[in-house]
């Protein structure tokens, strides 16, 4: 349970921080969309992932996020990187045969190492801007946000409120669950349950023992919450005002014309392979012509 | 069996935002056999205190014993070196070094302690035990327990056989869910659950919190059951009343020091403004009682009871 710094709300006032949580989401969708944009070309692309790192690398020291919890979260993606790369080397499919090196004969093909190389660096990418998200804004907010972004939906039907709000409390209950974990687990741990040695059997039984409560636990809280809100009168067709308004500064404004032009200016160049790229690529083989 | 704190010191999350020191340097010596009650406001220290006895928390400098083995904040012998090399070291203060050796005076006539031999001795029951309850029936969930401690199916629910006698539910629950009962009923299996393990050392966290007045009473004639068979309690409370009828040896608790080592008699009759305690009803009216001119020994009237028998003895006297 110590390891839960994955969208954990950073209290700094940086720029990304004054940003309005709308023009944030709506960036990180953007930059989300960018980060699977693939050119084709092996240069442009390192040179296109190249630039995106940049920004990204800027985008986290303005948030002021420790890179040490960055690496923290990108730990676990070993794994699948080694694995995702035998994947590859075995089920190589695409037109482009060129032998990066041979282990006992067998081909290492230089496209199968570059496409787990794209899936890395994509992945890198998505999990530092989501960072870049949550850590500056404040789940609340970000609740606002994705039910601003989503009230077009309101036009079908589409309980938007009923979401936000679910999200909002799902938010709001994730310390209050960890801390009953904790409690549960110390009563069952002086009962005698073993959580971290012991047979696997053991463990198992020691888990039922705190899943079976935890689900309990959740449930009756839910009951009253549910309860609680219907006593103050909580009615999820009612129209509603808010006590923190959203407003967009020029601040917001400036940035959300940054993101677009961003965002269309990458379109643009993909669909009509602009010889900007032609250039990068010219680069890359001069610069591998050198060695 | 007797627990000890040697210069126990504890801190939540060292080294981090969040690092709050919760207990300061805490010796103490809760006695075989004793109705230790621990009182104090919230955030005193209480409930952390006792969590380091059966090593739910493990300290961060100085020790706690149960019986023979000590609970040390790393490994026993790493421990003992490590105390080694600080009372060496030039930097550290030399009120901090009388600390150390006396720790490490102490430490060396205990032994290391083993996590699964030291909960069958120290039994928790935790504030709201009833939301420990995972089991399809009541009696699965009062043998949980013995059989975390590889007691065969059989002992284990004869165990839990006699615990749930013990708290007072017959047969007929055996076979309900812990789900289906009660409050004050789940409550009972819960604290079952840890009878079952027959602790020498019961350790309560309010146990009555949230009870009705009749179901608390059980619940307290239970413990005092309990330990007139001979085990040691130790009574995390707020309720002065209880401590006046039950408790053998207080012990008062503020900011995570332990400000008061007394009994409840001595306790209640000199009360200072510091401890912001209520004196018990009970024990305020005797005193008013006594200020009248009624010769009644005050350290042996616990509860209404005693003091009817008391006063009916002294008007046949007169």
């Amino acid at each position: 349970m110590k390891n839960i710094s994955l969208g954990r709300y950073l209290p700094y006032n940086t720029i990304m921080h004054r940003l309005d949580p709308r023009v944030k989401l709506f960036g990180l969708i953007s930059f989300m969309v960018l980060v699977f944009f693939s050119f084709g070309d092996v240069g442009a692309n390192f040179a296109y992932y190249g630039l995106l790192l940049v920004v990204v690398f800027i985008a986290l020291k303005l948030t002021k996020v420790k890179f040490i919890s960055l690496f923290r979260q990108l730990k676990p993606l070993w794994f699948m990187v080694v694995f995702l790369l035998i994947i590859n080397i075995f089920s190589f499919r695409n037109n482009d045969y060129t032998v990066l090196f041979s282990v006992f004969s067998y081909p290492i093909y230089a496209s199968a190492v570059y496409q787990t190389f794209y899936i890395l660096i994509r992945l890198v990418l998505m999990i530092s801007l989501t960072m870049v998200l949550t850590s500056s804004t404040k789940p609340l907010d970000l609740t606002f946000a994705l039910e601003w972004s989503m009230s077009p939906l309101k036009l079908i039907n589409f309980p938007v409120h009923e979401v936000a709000m679910t999200m909002s409390l799902a938010l709001r209950f994730i310390p209050t669950l960890l801390d009953e974990t904790g409690r549960i687990m110390k009563a069952q741990e002086s009962r005698g349950v073993d959580f971290t040695g012991g047979k696997i059997s053991e463990k198992v039984r020691g888990i039922v023992s705190l899943i079976v409560p935890l689900f309990n636990s959740a449930f009756m809280r839910s009951d009253e919450l549910a309860n609680a809100m219907e006593a103050r009168g909580y009615n999820p067709q009612g129209k509603r005002t808010k006590y923190r308004m959203l407003k967009f500064s020029l601040r917001d404004v400036i940035a959300f014309v940054l993101f677009s032009l961003i965002l269309i200016g990458a379109i643009l160049l993909l669909v009509f392979k602009v010889p900007v790229l032609g250039a990068f690529h010219d680069l890359v083989e001069l610069i591998r012509g050198l060695f | 069996m007797a627990v000890k704190f040697h210069h126990l010191d504890f801190v939540y999350s060292p080294r981090s935002p969040f690092q709050y020191d919760a207990l300061h340097d805490i010796n103490l010596e809760i006695k075989e056999h004793s109705f230790t009650a621990i009182i104090g406001h919230t955030g005193s220290g209480k409930s952390t205190l006792v969590q380091q006895i059966n090593a739910l928390l493990v300290p961060t400098s100085g020790f706690v014993s149960v019986g023979k083995e000590a609970v040390t904040p790393i490994k026993y012998k790493k421990y003992l070196k490590q105390l080694h090399k600080q009372i060496k070291n030039k930097k550290v203060s030399m009120g901090q070094k009388e600390k150390l050796r006396s720790i490490e005076k102490d430490l060396v006539s205990f032994e290391p302690f083993k996590k699964k031999s030291l909960r069958s001795k120290v039994g928790v029951v935790f504030q709201f035990p009833e939301y420990q309850l995972f089991a399809d029936t009541v009696l699965k969930d009062v043998a949980f327990g013995p059989r975390n401690f590889n007691v065969s199916e059989k002992d284990a629910l004869e165990a839990a056989k006699k615990a749930l006698e013990l708290v007072g539910l017959d047969e007929s629950y055996y076979e309900r869910s812990p789900f289906d009962l009660s409050g004050g009923e789940k409550r009972r299996v819960a604290i079952a659950g840890i009878l079952a393990l027959n602790p020498q050392v019961l350790v309560l966290d309010e146990p009555t919190a949230g009870l009705d007045p009749l179901n608390a009473k059980q619940m307290m004639s239970l413990f005092k059951t309990i330990h007139d068979r001979g085990t040691t309690i130790i009574l995390v409370t707020h309720d002065m009343d209880i401590v006046l009828q039950y408790a053998s040896d207080v012990i008062v608790m503020k900011d995570g020091r332990i400000i008061e080592e007394t009994t409840p008699h001595a306790l209640f009759s000199n009360i200072k403004d510091e401890y912001s305690l209520e004196v018990p009803a009970l024990y305020a009216f005797i005193r008013r009682l006594i200020d009248k001119g009624a010769p009644l020994d005050i350290a042996n009237i616990r509860n209404v009871d005693d003091l009817a028998k008391a006063l009916v003895a002294l008007r046949s006297k007169q």
